[in-house]
């Protein structure tokens, strides 16, 4: 059974493009196309607004808050070809401002906390970026990947950290490639490996007939077993698993009526929420013969606008 | 920027909305020699071919023609229609320009006069074509059967060449042309022309023209006269003078195209070798230039949105060359002030229904 738990009006004044509760889900942070980002402080149903962040010259399109052990973090990305990292101590400061990409960031996405604190971002200049904190230097270290996709990347999402790979001892897991997968205007996702001091496209999944939207994976249950979620303009939604990171079967989720902005998985229980342009939230559960069954539809009836909501259950 | 690009002397034209995966197709250029001067001319159709990094784009068939084509289209209803010298229109079947097939060349007319260099298809009815030629020849064909074809009205008095043909975007009985100097608006539900534009006040010497998307009554004309290198865009409901002219260009500009999923983003390509994108929405005076996309060194004679792909474009220049180049990659323009508003491909609010 599935109801709305509260409503927030957050006083933008333009549209919203993400919204994202914090890891202990007390906090929440939207952006949009007003250029700014604002943080929410939720507690049982009531809303105050902590912080009102401007500092992005065009719309806002992502958020997403680091592991609290590195301290109050959020990231947030914009057509304006940056990538803004704030942080909290007491208050709201400019952390770090990433100006690497020549046009308009899409996404930003933090690695699994086990890899230290790590950002990787995407462009329409149709490259890739991982943007590392060295703990020795206190400075920033930037790797790219270029050429990622033709005409530019729309989302990236990073494999979580406990890995699927058999050829690994399940207790020296600090040793297993990062991987991240990508989604782009060439119809195309991509899984990318860290080789040494490089990243390597380690695969390239073919199905979508238009442009990726916005790629997840799974977080891991702890058996080997990986799990991608795509959607794509094309309406559908298509779920990639593994059983060994290298050979990867897609399984059309569902054909919907309008183009699918976004997929996200829940922490647990691997629930995936879709959202698209039919103004509908719509939660997914496989079950034990591998189909994958809806098991909620959230109608929104208020506005006439898509709501991409990415929310961690 | 640039991501792919075609070394031949071609006119090249987009698959349309329809058509998965995205192609384009490209005819020998009639009146242009290549280096080696030959008198070979073929039709092809390329693939995309995003997935492969480099700047080639993909051959997927090629059909031996017997004419150079001055303009090419390629029509929802799944036909290829070439116009070339000497009055001559080729109709091809595109499915079997795909195959490879001997037999896609379905249908040829010689009606006209002169060479056919305007050509546009109803983007509602996918099997109307409007032709133009010299001695002000404007015909309508129906794709299904091309022996006979309509005209809109009486030829309109002076005889001259029809240098563009645009169907409106919103109302699909209604047909703009434009002559050196002037731009008639036709009816053909009462085949007779409604409205004509006439800018007495430059020396324009008008070409190419785009109609707005959203807004039935809304037309952009360019001039390629050097000394008035300018586009205006009119209002057929105020048409004693033009709403908006556009500066920017140094020289003539030969090409327009508006994107149909954005009316906020026209292009232009001129004989100053650049290609710019505009905001035509903005009636301050001179125009809102929203990019410059690119800077050739020989004349841009076409520039064409793709219509599947919003964010993908295609030029052609007189240096034998057709690009494609991806918008937004492109950097932005800095103006003083509010930056430009992403288009509207960003803005997850627009995607091709097909």
């Amino acid at each position: 059974m599935i109801s709305v738990l509260n409503t927030i009006d957050t006083g933008h004044e333009d549209m919203i493009h993400d919204a994202e509760l914090d890891y202990y889900g007390l906090r929440l942070a939207t952006c949009s196309s007003d250029n700014t980002v604002k943080v929410y402080d939720i507690k049982s149903g009531t809303q105050t607004l902590a912080a009102d962040l401007k500092g992005h010259f065009g719309p806002v399109w992502q958020v997403a808050w680091a592991h609290p052990k590195f301290g109050n973090l959020l990231a947030s990305c914009s057509y304006d070809r940056k990538v803004i990292i704030w942080k909290e101590s007491g208050e709201w400061t400019k952390l770090y401002e990433y100006t690497g990409h020549e046009s308009s960031v899409n996404s930003v996405a933090w690695a699994p906390a086990e890899y230290g604190l790590i950002l990787a971002c995407c462009s329409s200049d149709g490259s890739i970026s991982i943007i590392t904190y060295n703990q020795d230097g206190a400075n920033w270290e930037v790797k790219k990947i270029p050429g990622a996709h033709a005409i530019g990347v729309n989302s990236i999402s990073w494999c979580p950290a406990i890995s699927a790979d058999l050829s690994l001892d399940p207790l020296t897991n600090r040793d297993a490639p990062k991987r991240i997968v990508s989604g782009g205007c060439d119809n195309l996702i991509k899984i990318w490996k860290e080789q040494g001091d490089q990243w390597v496209e380690e695969n390239r999944l073919e199905m979508h007939m238009d442009w990726v939207r916005d790629v997840a994976w799974a977080p891991s249950l702890g058996l080997q077993h990986s799990m991608i979620a795509s959607c794509s303009q094309d309406k559908r939604v298509v779920i990639w698993t593994s059983d060994d990171n290298v050979s990867w079967t897609p399984v059309i989720l569902n054909t919907f009526d309008d183009v699918v902005w976004s997929v996200s998985w829940s922490l647990t229980g691997n629930i995936l929420a879709v959202s698209g342009g039919d103004n509908k939230v719509s939660l997914w559960r496989e079950n034990g013969d591998g189909q994958w069954l809806c098991i909620s539809e959230v109608a929104k009836g208020l506005g006439q606008t898509p709501n991409e909501e990415r929310s961690t259950l | 920027m640039k991501i792919k690009e075609l070394k031949r002397t071609v006119n090249v034209s987009w698959s349309p909305a329809e058509q998965y995966p995205i192609m384009l197709a490209a005819g020998t250029a009639a009146q242009q020699v290549d280096a080696s001067f030959s008198s070979n001319s073929s039709l092809e159709l390329y693939s995309l071919n995003l997935e492969e990094p480099g700047m080639d784009l993909e051959l997927k068939a090629s059909l031996q023609t017997q004419h150079k084509f001055q303009k090419l289209v390629w029509s929802g209803a799944g036909v290829v229609v070439g116009g070339c010298d000497g009055g001559l229109l080729q109709f091809y079947n595109a499915e079997k320009l795909q195959t490879g097939s001997a037999e896609a060349l379905v249908g040829t007319s010689s009606k006209h006069s002169g060479h056919v260099s305007a050509l546009d298809i109803n983007p509602y009815q996918k099997n109307l074509l409007a032709s133009g030629a010299s001695e002000s020849e404007i015909f309508i064909w129906d794709l299904n059967n091309t022996s006979q074809p309509m005209s809109p009205g009486n030829r309109n008095q002076p005889y001259d060449h029809v240098q563009g043909l645009a169907w409106n975007q919103q109302v699909q009985h209604i047909l703009g042309s434009t002559f050196a100097n002037r731009c008639v608006v036709w009816d053909l539900r009462k085949n007779e022309p409604i409205m004509k534009l006439s800018d007495a006040q430059s020396r324009t010497r008008w070409r190419s023209l785009a109609w707005h998307p959203a807004v039935a009554t809304q037309l952009c004309i360019a001039s390629e006269d050097d000394q008035v290198p300018v586009i205006q865009l009119w209002d057929l409901r105020l048409a004693a003078s033009p709403l908006v002219t556009l500066e920017g260009h140094d020289k003539g500009v030969l090409a327009l195209s508006w994107c149909r999923q954005d009316p906020d983003l026209l292009l232009s390509a001129g004989k100053d070798g650049r290609l710019l994108a505009w905001n035509p929405n903005n009636t301050k005076p001179g125009g809102e230039i929203v990019v410059e996309v690119c800077q050739e060194a020989a004349w841009t004679f076409d520039v064409s949105w793709c219509p599947r792909c919003p964010a993908l474009l295609s030029s052609s220049s007189f240096e034998q060359q057709v690009a494609v180049h991806a918008l937004l990659a492109a950097p932005q323009l800095q103006t003083v002030g509010a930056p430009a508003a992403p288009p509207v491909c960003c803005l997850r609010s627009c995607y091709i229904d097909v």
